[in-house]
């Protein structure tokens, strides 16, 4: 019996107890700890992808060649996107679920730690491969991040790196999506029901359940662009009898979900944060949770509305433009809820709520042109032009990485203990949602007018609204520093954060102190 | 087996499954072409079957191009441009090819018809596009495709572009066909 009380109080004693350095960062199997580790990934590549970004926007800030040879240009488009899309976006998200699921479901940890650890460090070895394809003969992979063949199968050796970068990149988000299902549908607390968990853990099961469905297709893709590259088959090489159009469908048939992968979690995100700062429950919470489902299926049957100009029957582009124009109804109910969630509340505009805000503005406008888009007729024209870029950025940079930015400071003060400095993140939203709209708003423009996307000149006539453009980036660029300034600050000291941090919100993550101790819920909690 | 294991088993069985679909989708794309024409893909059939069939009063305008593929050193191009053809007869087409190198080439010719929807009622009997072609050094010759429209094509479809691509085939010969 004594040493049973002994072995209690020595629990108790190291509740907090960390590891050494080396071993807490590189071998951890701690939830927190590694969502951590994937934050500081995504932010990391954030600002390595928008630094090519601005190389894109400092060449096209003029008509000719300025900077960079038109080659070297179409390589940081492309991997431009690919660190965005699957070094910043995916990672960031899957921080967020590292450090929050198993603290919004009242469990100890992920179900499955040690893969966790696994899933996060393989990400810096796939993105070095990426990003070292930079100095082998040819340069980086230069044919847009689609790797669209037969223009792949005709590339250098950076082609295979990237190749086999994405094949670890969909290990990666795999293995973290199977941990997410585990944790959800195992885990919980007892009495949380799948109909009482939070908006975030309910996106966050759709995600990975997309991940894991589509996540192989994409492996499969580009396993058959290798070996069509260097093992004889010919599955898109039309002189062995291939079809690259085929390319085009198996891509799109994976790429399309994946647009839904990096938006559901920031929906969830938003849906934490409105109805703390509207101070009323979020409204419509079941019909939350069916949108979700009901945009993960379309999302499976839309995937040509990418390709309507490669030449399909008519009524091959009626049903993908009707069925992308249904995704509307489930996108517009959510925003409907966010909407009548504040409508009448007692609303504060600290800095994660003006996020929040700005997400459902900019993101509906993204939904807007994305729902041009649809149009098929109207699509042969904007096809490939600056409005489809304009339309991704909308929906990509002002849906997700905004979301994600109201999410850190919404959950900062619960990660580090203090309250981050509100005026500086106050000033930080307005210079990023102003510079964001000088930047990719007059892109719409650009595109209507004609001007292509990935080329690195430009007929005279496009001349200002591409400096309006390139004037916004390098200030979005640049106020992004300021954000990684609060967030230090923050960890080093501020204001003491209470456990609730805001004012009564909703969710087991702020019954734990702030920061939140090492080890949480080693007794899961009961939610009634 | 726990609960845990036994569903990490079975996300692991659909990430296999959703793998394989990936390859699935190559013959499922194939057969949707075949049956559909979508991609312009042609249809073949027997010379028997195609001089018994049926011969409407409608006439098709039939054009054709050609090119060869940028690293395949051959002249390649139709002998006739364009043709009217009757629905239901079965006509021949000949295209000239050079091997303007000098060493011997395989070349295997790909296809399209465009519209896609007039590709399935597209009919060849014969066509230098079904085998390799060996051309020797400054070699000629005159390559025939033997086809015929059948009485499905549809109404609207007045003129139809038959459009060939040769590639070397060097690295696929060893597969063969």
């Amino acid at each position: 019996m004594a040493n049973a009380a002994a072995v209690d109080s020595h629990d108790h004693d190291h509740h907090d107890h960390k590891p050494p350095f080396f071993q807490r960062w590189f071998m951890s199997t701690n939830h927190k700890d590694i969502g951590t580790l994937y934050l500081i990934f995504s932010l990391t590549m954030l600002f390595l992808g928008g630094a090519m970004a601005l190389v894109i926007r400092a060449e096209l800030f003029q008509p000719g060649l300025q900077f960079v040879d038109p080659h070297f240009f179409n390589q940081m488009t492309t991997v431009h996107a690919l660190i965005m899309v699957f070094g910043a976006v995916m990672p960031g998200f899957v921080g967020f679920a590292n450090w929050m699921l198993p603290l919004m479901v009242g469990a100890p940890d992920m179900a499955l730690p040690r893969m966790n650890n696994w899933s996060f460090w393989i990400l810096p070895f796939a993105f070095t491969i990426l990003l070292s394809s930079f100095f082998v003969p040819g340069g980086a992979p230069a044919a847009g991040w689609t790797l669209y063949a037969p223009l792949t199968i005709q590339g250098g050796m950076s082609v295979d790196m990237a190749i086999v970068a994405i094949h670890m990149m969909g290990i990666s988000s795999i293995m973290g999506a199977i941990n997410v299902i585990v944790t959800v549908l195992n885990m919980r607390a007892p009495g949380m029901t799948l109909m009482k968990m939070p908006m975030f853990v309910w996106t966050w099961l759709i995600t990975a359940f997309l991940l894991i469905a589509v996540m192989p297709v994409f492996a499969g893709a580009v396993t058959m662009l290798l070996t069509d590259r260097h093992f004889g088959t010919a599955f898109f090489d039309p002189a062995g009898g291939g079809d690259p159009v085929l390319y085009q469908h198996i891509f799109w048939f994976f790429g399309h979900p994946e647009v839904y992968i990096m938006i559901l979690p920031a929906f969830g995100i938003i849906s934490h944060i409105i109805p703390t700062f509207a101070r009323k429950p979020l409204f419509g919470y079941s019909s939350m949770v069916f949108a979700t489902a009901a945009i993960a299926f379309l999302s499976f049957i839309v995937w040509a509305h990418h390709m309507f100009t490669v030449g399909m029957p008519l009524q091959g582009e009626l049903f993908f433009m009707y069925a992308t124009m249904l995704i509307s109804v489930p996108t517009g109910v959510k925003v409907f809820n966010w909407v009548t969630t504040m409508w009448r509340g007692s609303m504060t505009f600290e800095t994660p709520m003006l996020y929040a805000i700005g997400v459902v503005f900019l993101f509906t406008m993204g939904g807007l042109s994305g729902l041009m888009l649809a149009i098929t007729p109207a699509d042969f024209q904007y096809h490939d032009t600056y409005f489809v870029v304009a339309h991704f950025h909308y929906v990509l940079f002002s849906g997700a990485v905004m979301a994600m930015m109201g999410g850190a400071y919404f959950w900062l003060p619960k990660w580090t203990g203090h309250m981050y400095n509100e005026s500086l993140g106050k000033i930080h939203f307005w210079l990023t949602a102003i510079f964001f709209n000088v930047t990719f708003f007059p892109q719409h423009f650009l595109g209507l007018a004609g001007m292509p996307r990935r080329y690195a000149d430009y007929p005279v006539q496009f001349t200002e609204f591409n400096q309006w453009s390139s004037v916004g980036a390098f200030g979005l660029g640049i106020s992004q520093l300021l954000f990684v300034y609060i967030v230090i600050a923050t960890v080093r000291g501020g204001k003491k954060a209470t456990a609730e941090v805001w004012e009564n919100p909703e969710g087991l993550e702020w019954t734990v102190p702030s920061p939140a101790p090492f080890h949480t819920f080693d007794d899961p909690p009961v939610v009634k | 087996m726990s609960a845990q294991a036994n569903l990490v088993v079975k996300l692991v069985i659909i990430c296999g499954v959703m793998f394989g679909f990936g390859y699935a989708l190559v013959p499922l794309y194939e057969a949707f072409c075949r049956v559909t024409g979508f991609g312009g893909k042609t249809d073949i059939i027997q010379e028997s079957v195609a001089q018994n069939a049926a011969q409407l009063n409608r006439e098709v305008a039939v054009s054709f191009t050609s090119h060869a593929s940028t690293n395949l050193p051959w002249e390649f191009k139709p002998v006739t441009r364009s043709m009217d053809i009757k629905i239901g007869e079965v006509q021949e087409a000949k295209f000239y090819v050079k091997n303007v190198s000098n060493r011997p080439i395989t070349g295997m010719a790909t296809f399209n018809v465009t519209p896609p929807r007039a590709g399935f009622h597209f009919k060849k009997t014969e066509c230098f596009c079904f085998t390799e072609q060996l051309m020797q050094p400054g070699e000629e010759q005159e390559m025939v495709v033997r086809f015929m429209l059948d009485s499905q094509m549809p109404s609207d479809v007045q003129e139809l572009t038959l459009s060939y691509t040769f590639f070397d085939n060097a690295k696929y010969a060893a597969s063969g066909d």
